[in-house]
């Protein structure tokens, strides 16, 4: 990695509150107009390392070089214009329009006292015209629902117009749609104005699709960082997600949950018995320990199936049956 | 597009900066013909240019009129902007000099200079009343915020205020209980508070401090509407926290001290004026606030000053008890409502 090109930069930085050790020897560096994720469990220490990153948490050694400046030497409003923050605040109680709000997102820009300029406008204009919000710009931030003012930070983040934005779980707290849609804009950012992101979240998804990079946090072991398909193929990935619960889909890159480590079912079946036979175990939740077999075929729109666990035998008729069989031998 | 949005509110809240001068002036001139003896507007006027043929009135008006509505006025924008900018410092709208306890603070540094004599042999003069009354007023505003940091909610913050004005009342009256007669009475009249007993010699510490008060209060405004986004988001517009904190701490302390040093504990202003003046405009930013909450602080103040001269009567009421006669409401009021209150 080119320590001339990166905007950011670690040296074997320690991050953590107090006397209490996160991570350490991070090096790090994010490149211009590169998407990163920070992904992990809550609790891991996302926050953490953003806010370190971002200036908002001292880190108990090591340093941050800025476009190759370390971080100590510039000044608050240096940093500011090179970087701005998206946080998980909800900010309900500000009496501020959103107007307002993007005019404040010109701070580090604007000299003291003076009343907007020309530049000030056009970059207010520019971000209201990527995050699609005119028609919010006189409302009040507590007026706004959870998407259109996450949408609100984000424009803010965008005047500030810095090299770099960090985003601490943008989609924490939105619905489906909501999580599409500022997913889908910050990615629209990321191609438009080759500005690099720097986003946390503990949804896979979400990272797998849009990121070029990842950074694995994971509880008692040393950051992993790569791009989210060498992860995938070397198995750090699943190694995280399985110790939760999860299981990382290789094929299909989605998440499977686990919840039978020791016994599996084998399903003898046509595919389509066979899907729904699937569906009803997973559902259920098999828990026990013994592995069974289940031979199942159809017949009159029946299913007629058996079950072979170990040296017994069970056989019965529709799929109601069969899991108030299984429920029983759990 | 965003020009023309931003152009059309700067028009809109001109024309209500107009209006809230033409008030204040309005009130001034109400207040200096109100009083024991009835001037006339037109004469009020004359005697302020120095042309009016009525010696008497001209001698009424200069000398003890004038000082008291300059004093109305600055008492007027210095609560109210230190109730704003310690609204937005704790971002909590129930903040303000009287509630937190800064008055107290305040009033503790003035009876410990006025009837502490046995301990402490101070001088009483103008000055030594500003510097203990500013002592008293940062002592325990700094206590206070080192204690809000930590409780975040409104309630906590409230009872710590009340407990401090406790705390201080019981200090003064072992205070009062030590000292001689005489002393205890200078103290109590103290505490009535006063717009009148402000000479004009006086008067030339308290309005440049209010005007450094108000200059840097319109300075930082830009800075207090990102404060009001919350800490993370000041830190990374380049704000520097610490810095601001103390330079709002500094300016509440000089503003809230130096009035109530002049002019007794006066209640209420602080709080009220900041949550009337959004009222009136719908908005708290400050870039708008600080001028009118400046302008209507000095309005309120000179109604309550023109409400204590008791038009018709010989009598004047204690300035205090008038702004806490209206302020108590307003605030149960804000209360009541608070759990609508969005837009603090």
């Amino acid at each position: 990695m080119g320590s001339n090109t990166a905007i950011l930069q670690s040296n074997n930085l320690a991050i953590g509150y107090g006397d209490k050790v996160i991570y350490s020897d991070l090096n790090i560096s994010f490149e211009k107009g590169e998407v990163v994720c920070l992904l992990g469990q809550n609790g891991v220490g996302k926050s953490t390392l953003l806010k370190t990153l971002s200036g908002l948490i001292e880190p108990i050694s090591g340093e941050i070089l800025i476009n190759n400046i370390s971080f100590k030497s510039l000044s608050k409003s240096e940093l500011a214009k090179v970087f701005s923050i998206v946080t998980t605040d909800k900010l309900s109680a500000v009496g501020l329009t959103v107007l307002d709000i993007l005019m404040a997102g010109r701070y580090p820009h604007q000299p003291w006292l003076n009343s907007p300029r020309e530049e000030d406008f056009k970059s207010i204009q520019l971000a209201v015209e990527q995050t699609n919000i005119k028609y919010l710009l006189e409302k009040k931030l507590h007026e706004l629902s959870d998407g259109q003012r996450q949408k609100v930070m984000i424009a803010r983040a965008l005047v500030q117009d810095g090299q770099l934005i960090f985003l601490d779980e943008p989609t924490a707290h939105l619905d489906l749609t909501n999580r599409v849609e500022i997913l889908k804009l910050l990615r629209d950012i990321s191609i438009n104005s080759n500005k690099s992101l720097v986003i946390s979240t503990h949804e896979l998804n979400l990272a797998m699709q849009f990121a070029d990079k990842l950074l694995l946090m994971d509880f008692g072991s040393p950051i992993m960082t790569g791009t989210p398909e060498d992860l995938a193929l070397s198995g750090d990935l699943s190694k995280i997600f399985h110790h939760q619960g999860f299981d990382y889909d290789l094929i299909t890159g989605k998440v499977n949950q686990v919840e039978n480590p020791q016994g599996t079912i084998k399903i003898e079946a046509d595919e389509s018995l066979k899907f729904w036979i699937k569906n009803a175990v997973d559902r259920l939740g098999y828990k026990s320990k013994d592995s069974l077999k289940i031979i199942a075929t159809t017949s009159k729109n029946n299913c007629n199936w058996k079950v072979i666990m170990g040296s017994n035998s069970y056989k019965g008729v529709t799929i109601d049956e069969l899991i108030k069989l299984l429920k029983s031998i759990q | 597009m965003i020009e023309d949005i931003w152009k059309h509110h700067q028009k809109a809240w001109r024309r209500i900066v107009l209006a809230a001068s033409l008030g204040v002036l309005f009130l001034a001139i109400l207040d200096l013909s109100i009083g024991s003896v009835y001037i006339p507007a037109i004469e009020i006027l004359k005697a302020l240019f120095g042309s009016s043929n009525n010696e008497v009135w001209q001698s009424i008006v200069i000398e003890f009129r004038l000082p008291k509505t300059l004093s109305a006025i600055s008492v007027g924008i210095a609560l109210s902007l230190s109730g704003l900018i310690m609204q937005t410092l704790f971002r909590n709208p129930l903040a303000g000099p009287f509630v937190l306890g800064i008055s107290s603070g305040a009033s503790l540094g003035v009876a410990v200079l006025v009837m502490g004599s046995i301990w402490l042999p101070l001088a009483v003069s103008g000055i030594s009343t500003v510097v203990a009354a500013c002592l008293g007023s940062s002592m325990v505003l700094l206590v206070v915020l080192s204690m809000a940091n930590r409780l975040k909610d409104t309630t906590s913050l409230l009872i710590l205020g009340l407990m401090f004005g406790s705390a201080v009342g019981a200090f003064v009256s072992i205070l009062q209980y030590f000292s001689n007669p005489e002393e205890v009475q200078g103290y109590l009249f103290w505490t009535f508070g006063s717009l009148s007993g402000v000479s004009w010699s006086e008067l030339q510490i308290l309005l440049p401090i209010i005007l450094v008060g108000l200059i840097v209060t319109i300075a930082i405004s830009s800075s207090l509407n990102i404060l009001n986004l919350g800490d993370d988001y000041a830190i990374s517009s380049g704000v520097n926290l610490k810095r601001m904190r103390y330079l709002i701490i500094g300016i509440t302390s000089l503003l809230a001290g130096v009035t109530t040093a002049f002019c007794g504990p006066i209640a209420f202003i602080g709080i009220a004026v900041p949550h009337i003046t959004r009222l009136i405009i719908n908005s708290s930013n400050h870039k708008h606030l600080t001028i009118l909450v400046a302008l209507i602080g000095a309005g309120v103040m000179l109604i309550c000053d023109i409400i204590s001269q008791l038009p018709g009567f010989a009598q004047s009421l204690p300035i205090n008890a008038v702004t806490s006669i209206f302020g108590a409401p307003l605030i149960i009021w804000l209360i009541m409502r608070r759990r609508k209150m969005v837009a603090f």
